[in-house]
């Protein structure tokens, strides 16, 4: 049964007086907060361009951001002395052969074990002990006392220089070639001012003091005792080879090994 | 605050801007057209939710949650579309989500035991006090709200907003998400359970 308009207005309006004497609204409150939210929602969708707060935002962000900048600039160049320090931390041997372990040989290619007694040294074709020389072996103690202080220093400063290692690492490869250059001069003199060709070799200790040194005869390399000797003086294994391609005083080729005494 | 019947029919004044033009303009920043569509809608919105709900806490949470997506959405209204059945519908998907998140639902129209007469019916039938008692207990005017908690919830709900909101038959559809035929046959079986109780159990 569908009501007539009459009914349905009549209905209608007995309830819309009920309804809006017994109903009341919402409180001031509900009211206050949803116009205020309103208001709010404005301002989230039309953050102001000339709004100061965003303004010094902006600025802030450019400043923390330069400053970054100008932070990283500083630590990507390093003053030159810094940079030799960290050098002497990361350089890692550059030819180092684990194997090639150069001993005196005598005339007829038989190993000797010069390393073991100074007679059979001096009986060996062009070994020295060190014992010839000890004056010339402790000069070099305290340039080594000297680079093992600065190793000593030198982790506070390997945490703030990451980036100049390529370039120190640079450095420490010349400074380690002058370094068995002046090695080469010093304990091979003759070998220094010849004009053909040596392989030399000589045996440190921890200190930088030359234990041991000696020279393979002509015809001879280093690659070619690896099997005979494993051992260093006194038995001791030795760290690896260090093998330095130099040039002596006449341009003629000279091959220095290096190693140390643990 | 506007009177009850002022509110209640906030399309009769003609000088009224549409409330899609105010949408519009709260939408380009302007908070006084927020304040204007509130106020015009704000007493039966308000009863609507407070019909739904039956609880004055929940109805004021609903109302400020409706309102709030109001003016979180009035950017994306569509120019074409009208505002009241929009209203109504944020407003009634805030009532749903509420009673979904407190309890598991059951519609009320559904028949239980093969019987022809909605649960809901049978509900108030049972556990309700009886419209009799309703009527000699109370005035008239709190007999047809009282009559109105009788009725299943979707007729209920399709009387209010044509009675609160002066909605036609084709908004309650839309608002309600059903067809017009559906809001037609709810609505009048709302009207004739409403003037059977008030005829049968008036004083």
């Amino acid at each position: 049964m569908n009501p007539s308009d009459e009914e349905r207005d009549a209905l209608t309006e007995a309830y819309r007086k009920a309804s809006a004497k017994d109903a009341g609204g919402p409180g001031t409150a509900t009211r206050n907060a949803i116009l205020a939210e309103a208001a709010a929602e404005v301002r989230r969708r039309t953050p102001a361009a000339n709004d100061s707060r965003y303004l010094w935002r902006g600025v802030a962000a450019v400043a923390v951001v330069g400053f970054g900048l100008l932070l990283w600039r500083q630590v990507d160049q390093q003053k030159p002395g810094e940079s030799y320090v960290v050098a002497k931390i990361f350089v890692e041997p550059e030819h180092e052969v684990k194997f090639d372990l150069p001993v005196p040989v005598d005339p007829a290619g038989r190993v000797s074990v010069a390393a073991n007694s100074a007679t059979d040294s001096a009986a060996g074709a062009g070994s020295q002990i060190l014992d010839d020389q000890p004056a010339a072996s402790r000069a070099s103690a305290p340039a080594k006392a000297e680079a093992a202080a600065e190793l000593s220093a030198a982790p506070a400063l390997r945490e703030r220089n990451d980036s100049g290692r390529a370039e120190a690492k640079m450095s420490a490869t010349q400074d380690a070639e002058a370094d068995a250059d002046a090695l080469l001069r010093l304990h091979f003199p003759a070998v220094y001012q010849s004009d053909t060709p040596h392989t030399v070799w000589l045996v440190q200790d921890a200190t930088g003091a030359v234990l041991r040194s000696g020279e393979l005869p002509a015809g001879r390399n280093l690659a070619d005792v690896r099997s005979d000797l494993e051992r260093g003086p006194g038995g001791r294994l030795l760290r690896p080879w260090r093998i330095h391609s130099l040039r002596n005083a006449r341009g003629q080729p000279v091959e220095l090994a290096v190693s140390q005494t643990p | 605050m506007p009177d009850g019947s002022s509110a209640i029919m906030p399309r009769m004044s003609a000088a009224a801007i549409p409330d899609e033009t105010l949408v519009a303009q709260y939408a380009a920043g302007d908070v006084a057209a927020f304040e204007e569509l509130y106020t015009r809608h704000e007493l039966p919105l308000w009863r609507y939710l407070l019909r739904q709900c039956r609880d004055r806490a929940t109805a004021e949470e609903l109302t400020q949650e409706t309102w709030f997506a109001v003016a979180r959405e009035a950017p994306h209204f569509r120019s074409d579309g009208r505002f009241q059945p929009w209203l109504y519908t944020i407003a009634r998907h805030r009532v749903i989500d509420r009673y979904r998140a407190e309890k598991p639902t059951q519609s009320l129209d559904v028949t239980v035991d093969g019987g022809e007469e909605p649960l809901a019916a049978q509900l108030a039938d049972e556990g309700s006090p009886s419209p009799l008692a309703v009527s000699q207990q109370a005035e008239q005017g709190q007999a047809i709200l009282a009559a109105l908690d009788l009725l299943p919830q979707e007729q209920r709900e399709a009387f209010v907003l044509q009675a609160e909101a002066d909605c036609s038959v084709e908004d309650i559809a839309h608002i309600t998400g059903t067809t017009f035929e559906t809001a037609k046959s709810r609505l009048r079986y709302a009207r004739d359970k409403l003037k059977a109780l008030l005829r049968d159990h008036a004083p």
